[in-house]
């Protein structure tokens, strides 16, 4: 399963993008089996996560389904 | 070579914040919970530009989806979907049938979304309550309630609510709750060019909709079709001349 690292940019119900180091936004979904619900999503704003995930078919984002929270804050 | 300025360099007209009451100056509305708001959609005024679609995808974080070509259409989006809450409908078949030869300019342009029905089936449908109203009388579903049995699915009369199979949640127009919360006007209203999209007060849009039919003559090649998309009284229904 592929892995990013970065800070959460913008959170929207069960939906996020994550900027990269490179300063590159990535789209997300929450996916089902992660173990964290959407109202969980906004404490992660501005905070640095690792997020593994998958590229579902027919949509241009990433099912995310482990995120790991960096910053020790 | 040096690059050329930007709009963003110029900071002579940055904002402090969020204008309040935005929507005052770009919908003459003033959004006040415990009132009725819904969309107006003139489809005669409707061009097909997709700007709400683009609208409602930037402002809700919505991937694309349904990629590639519909084959049959140059509406390559399809249908509504959990991921497209707003969808621009190309009728583009059978427009012209009973007056001459089709052209292109026989196209109807029907930009489609969530009614919130006044008597919502999708929210009696809802076990677990997820579906509600909220105190704009629109109908949201909380995604931290919602178990995705997909009961609403079936029940929508306009095939509007769907379960998405990333999330396994079901996920539908909220006529951008959030906007209308910091005073701002739904992102698909405030982005159509052509006003076809009016955002208002449901008591007023309905008062709109008999000045507009006889302001507009339809011609005979076309037949007008007015939806209004929000009912304040009754069940959903569009209305149709």
């Amino acid at each position: 399963m592929q892995s990013i690292e970065g800070m959460v940019a913008i959170v929207q119900e069960g939906r996020f993008q994550l900027l990269d180091d490179d300063g590159v936004g990535h789209f997300f979904v929450l996916g089902y089996h992660a173990a964290m619900e959407p109202e969980q999503l906004p404490s992660l704003l501005r905070r640095r996560v690792r997020v593994r995930f998958s590229d579902p078919p027919d949509v241009i984002g990433h099912c995310a389904h482990r995120l790991l929270l960096l910053d020790a804050s | 070579m040096d690059m050329p300025l930007r709009a963003a360099d110029f900071h002579g007209s940055d904002l402090d914040g969020v204008i309040p009451n935005e929507s005052e100056l770009t919908a003459g509305v003033r959004i006040v919970p415990g009132r009725s708001y819904g969309f107006f959609t003139d489809t005669t005024l409707c061009i097909g530009c997709k700007a709400c679609e683009v609208a409602c995808k930037e402002w809700n974080n919505l991937p694309a989806d349904h990629l590639g070509l519909t084959g049959d259409s140059y509406d390559n989006t399809g249908a509504l979907s959990a991921n497209t809450w707003r969808h621009v409908n190309f009728v583009e078949h059978g427009v012209r049938d009973d007056y001459g030869t089709p052209a292109q300019s026989g196209w109807l342009m029907m930009s489609d979304v969530c009614k919130h029905c006044h008597n919502a089936p999708c929210l009696e449908a809802c076990p677990t309550g997820a579906a509600f109203r909220i105190e704009f009388d629109t109908v949201v579903v909380q995604q931290d309630v919602c178990n995705g049995c997909g009961y609403c699915v079936p029940a929508c009369p306009f095939g509007v609510i769907d379960v998405s199979t990333l999330d396994g949640k079901a996920h539908k127009c909220t006529l951008c709750y959030d906007r209308l919360k910091g005073g701002l006007e739904p992102a698909c209203a405030k982005s159509c060019p052509t006003n076809s999209i009016q955002f208002g007060e449901v008591t007023e849009l309905r008062q709109l909709q008999p000045i507009l039919l006889t302001c507009r003559m339809p011609r005979p090649a076309f037949s007008l079709r007015f939806s209004i998309q929000r009912c304040g009284n009754g069940s959903a229904r569009q209305l149709k001349m």
